[in-house]
């Protein structure tokens, strides 16, 4: 009974993903940021129907990031006026099977996030948008230097006309989230298609207590600090006095 | 081997963490020196996040101080009432500290403020070092005398004194509250327990013996360090227990074997020793304040 309806199902859906010239997958439904957590990777892989240039880009949680141009006050270089940029990627990365310019128009590159220089959301009036590109340069430079964000567009390879796969790394200084993977498909420089999948970044086992525990009930953390400090305090004492 | 570290969202190479903890932990057995003046900038070129490195280093402070405040309870070589006139004035440290601190934070000005201030700080104690050590040379030449103190004048003038028993000082109570005060002030936002300020000047303007003032210094410094993790686990949640342990490990070890080697070296060689090395952070901190550095933007995370 089970199967036939499972099969009836398949029937009804089948016509519907014929259609659907590009599906995605990815080698990881969740991530785990365990005590001894030194990055991951992940492979993104699916079926690409038709002609056409493909993108991937996968992207981390948002977070609020302030940009300060250091200047010189007394001789002593400081943080000067900052910007304030809401709603940032914490993680970016990009593969392409073709160069970026040949996929399509920069703007429509802009409005679908693709290319490091469109990963930081810009004022839409133009004016207010080349005051903050500097700061929105230095940024995705700064993450790059961090290692977070990629410095080039990595290579889509297929197997087979149809079967692609890219694979993407996940550095040791991840934030913890929800992860975006988005393929696009773009023939003629219009964007044809696309498909996502998320996957998660969790903190498990002690680190995820930990941090629960620090949020959750930050005095006992606290405690916890102090006594385990304490205790190695106290350890060292008897240590030495044994000598 | 690397360790992820949950409050600071990033993983880090264990064992140089533990050898970070073991030099500090050496050096404050060698010179009986709290170390985070030291430990702190180490972290910085390390990459920890300023904010999560001060708070974190609350926790080794307790460890370092705990271990030799007992000890020195036991030789009772602690002026109590000095020590919690120390203390009331240090919990107005560090509260305002923590304020002070969120200030910064906000402005994104944290990371400097730590880095100039220790940049300076630093200076100031690897030259006085040196200088002590040229003097002492000197003096043992032709012998000298110690100039008179205008500030330990001043502090007589003020109200309030008092008869401390066991120091056998009288010294208005100001003295002390408000050399505890800016130990507070340090603790909370420096991340360093200022021993190496506090002990001087618990010297040369209090006039108190030599043989109170490390007991003394230590006990006020312990509870500080205890109210400042707690009080930053509660409101700024920035203490990472797991940076913490590391740091703990090394320094347990470190300190033990400072102390045997305490035994070996002689004390103005360590002094030169330690002088040297200060200097050098110094300069690595007031090298990048002063030279026009490559990147013309810093980032930090929110607002």
């Amino acid at each position: 009974m089970v199967l036939c309806a499972a099969l009836m199902g398949a029937a009804l859906v089948a016509p519907v993903q014929a259609k659907a010239a590009l599906t995605l997958d990815i080698s990881n439904d969740a991530i785990a940021v365990t005590t001894g957590f030194n990055g991951a990777s992940l492979t993104a892989f699916g079926i690409q129907e038709t002609q056409g240039a493909l993108v991937i880009v996968v992207s981390g949680p948002n977070r609020d990031f302030t940009i300060h141009e250091k200047t010189r006050l007394f001789g002593l270089w400081t943080n000067g006026a900052g910007h304030n940029f809401t709603g940032v990627p914490s993680y970016y990365a990009l593969a392409s099977s073709t160069p970026l310019e040949d996929v399509a128009a920069p703007e429509k590159l802009r409005a679908e996030h693709i290319g490091f220089e469109n990963i930081v959301p810009l004022p839409a009036e133009p004016a207010e948008a080349a005051l903050t590109a500097p700061y929105a340069g230095a940024l995705v430079r700064l993450q790059q230097a961090r290692g977070i964000f990629g410095r080039e567009a990595k290579t889509i390879t297929y197997q087979t006309p149809a079967l692609f796969k890219a694979r993407f790394d996940l550095p040791p200084v991840v934030v913890p989230g929800s992860y975006t993977v988005r393929a696009m498909l773009f023939r003629d420089g219009q964007l044809r298609e696309s498909a996502s999948k998320n996957f998660d970044v969790v903190p498990t086992g002690l680190s995820a207590r930990l941090l629960y525990f620090a949020h959750e009930h930050g005095f006992a953390y606290g405690l916890i600090g102090v006594f385990m400090a304490l205790a190695a305090g106290w350890l060292a004492n008897v240590l030495l006095k044994r000598e | 081997m690397f360790v992820y570290l949950p409050v600071a969202e990033m993983s880090v190479n264990a064992l140089e963490i533990i050898f970070l903890g073991g030099v500090v932990g050496f050096f404050s057995g060698l010179f009986g020196v709290g170390g985070g003046f030291l430990s702190l900038p180490f972290l910085v070129f390390a990459g920890i996040p300023p904010t999560i490195a001060v708070t974190t280093q609350s926790c080794q402070i307790i460890a370092s101080s705990g271990a030799a405040t007992l000890s020195q309870f036991r030789r009772k070589r602690v002026d109590v009432p000095l020590a919690l006139h120390m203390m009331a004035g240090g919990f107005a440290g560090v509260i305002l500290g923590l304020g002070i601190f969120g200030l910064l934070e906000m402005l994104g000005q944290i990371d400097f403020a730590i880095s100039a201030t220790y940049a300076l700080l630093l200076a100031c104690i690897g030259l006085s070092m040196l200088g002590e050590l040229v003097r002492s040379f000197l003096a043992r030449r032709r012998g000298t005398t110690a100039p008179p103190n205008r500030i330990a004048a001043w502090l007589k003038t003020l109200p309030y004194q008092r008869d401390y028993v066991t120091s056998g000082i009288r010294v208005s109570v100001f003295g002390p509250v408000g050399i505890g005060f800016i130990g507070g002030l340090m603790i909370s936002i420096l991340g360093s327990g200022g021993s190496f300020m506090l002990v001087p000047a618990m010297i040369y303007l209090l006039g108190m013996p030599a043989l109170f003032v490390t007991g003394t210094s230590l006990f006020q410094l312990l509870v500080l360090a205890t109210a400042s993790c707690l009080l930053h686990a509660a409101t700024t949640q920035s203490i990472d227990l797991v940076l913490a342990a590391l740091l703990v490990g090394g320094s347990v070890v470190g300190a033990i074997l400072g102390l045997r080697a305490a035994k070996h070296i002689k004390g103005a060689w360590a002094h030169l020793l330690l002088a040297t090395l200060i200097l050098a952070v110094a300069a690595r901190m007031g090298y990048d304040l002063l030279v026009t550095p490559d990147e013309a933007f810093s980032m930090v995370m929110g607002h």
